[in-house]
């Protein structure tokens, strides 16, 4: 049952792993461009544990930079992951098993595989997921390591790799897309993404939109639900 | 590592640590609302697809490579059922079409 239950995990955050690693190597690539060392690389990936707001770090460890603007990048560039938990809440109830190991690791990608997946009945969710969520940091960490090898090695020039992350959301939204029976929340939700992407400023993207679709999602609830019965 | 390196990258990891207990936290042991257990259900497709139009913000510079290399990549995937090939496949793709088209 163990063994089995690994490799569904494998089998199932293949993609997530594939990505983190290849946008991993890229970080340590630019850590070692920034002078930031592989120790405090890897501190980043085992406290922070958020792509972006890692790459962002990279940069400012070595600008002179207010302590005050830190917290607020960090507030709005991670605010999202407060809908993560919104949404988990019920599903992460009944884990007894390291559920602070679950919630830490709930990463854009991890949450989107994770909404995604139908877990087989026989399987403890609170294990699958704990796997899940270890395979995925652990990639992100050793593509870290051979980011930063490579970067030794090899002049590397890595401008484009992040179109990893990307191509891995094309292909989680595809697996929503089969996986998902009503479509009304989708369409809107889109509707109310693309308009804020060609009205909103990037730094306030996510917040404004994940409030206005949570607002959408709330005042629309008859309607979304009742297409489903 | 400076100390001043240290306190940054401990306001990043505790403003994430704590935004991701939150809910949880608050919520607890307690029913969850009806409200909430409905979010559950319908936010997180809605949030993708909120990501995946984050994400490509940041490819504006490129938008004609980025849009060919995604359809690239659904194309393989939706062909070929590999995430694997899917992602390294539109990846090299994009990284070559920056390089050569510039658009």
């Amino acid at each position: 049952m163990q063994r089995e239950m690994l490799r569904y995990s494998v089998k199932q955050a293949l993609p997530v792993m594939a990505g983190y690693f290849l946008v991993s190597i890229a970080f340590g690539l630019v850590a070692l461009d920034q002078g930031v060392n592989l120790f405090v690389a890897q501190l980043m990936n085992l406290t922070i544990y958020s792509g972006t707001l890692e790459f962002i770090g990279l940069d400012v460890l070595n600008t002179p930079v207010s302590y005050l603007s830190v917290f607020m990048v960090a507030l709005f560039v991670n605010v999202r992951h407060l809908f993560y938990g919104l949404a988990f809440v019920d599903k992460y109830k009944p884990f007894r098993k390291m559920r602070w190991f679950a919630i830490f690791a709930l990463t854009d990608e991890t949450f989107s595989l994770l909404s995604t997946i139908t877990i087989p009945k026989q399987f403890d969710e609170n294990t699958v997921v704990n796997l899940i969520s270890a395979l995925n940091l652990l990639s992100w960490v050793a593509g870290t390591f051979i980011g930063v090898i490579l970067g030794y090695i090899l002049p590397f020039e890595t401008t484009g790799v992040s179109f990893a992350m990307i191509a891995l959301f094309v292909v989680l939204t595809i697996d929503q897309v089969k996986k998902n029976t009503r479509y009304i929340h989708i369409v809107g939700s889109a509707l109310i993404a693309v308009i804020c992407a060609f009205s909103i400023p990037k730094d306030y993207y996510l917040l404004v939109s994940l409030l206005l679709v949570s607002v959408f999602l709330i005042a629309g609830r008859r309607w979304i639900e009742g297409e489903n019965r | 590592m400076t100390v001043q390196q240290f306190i940054i990258i401990a306001i990043m990891a505790g403003v994430t640590i704590v935004l991701r207990f939150i809910p949880f936290v608050v919520i607890g042991a307690k029913k969850t609302p009806a409200l909430i257990q409905y979010l559950g259900r319908v936010l997180p497709s809605a949030i993708v697809v909120v990501l995946v139009v984050y994400v490509m913000l940041d490819i504006r510079q490129n938008w004609v490579s980025g849009l060919i290399s995604i359809s690239v990549c659904a194309l393989i995937y939706l062909k070929r059922n590999s995430s694997m090939q899917a992602l390294a496949g539109s990846t090299l793709l994009y990284m070559l079409l920056i390089r050569i088209l510039k658009i």
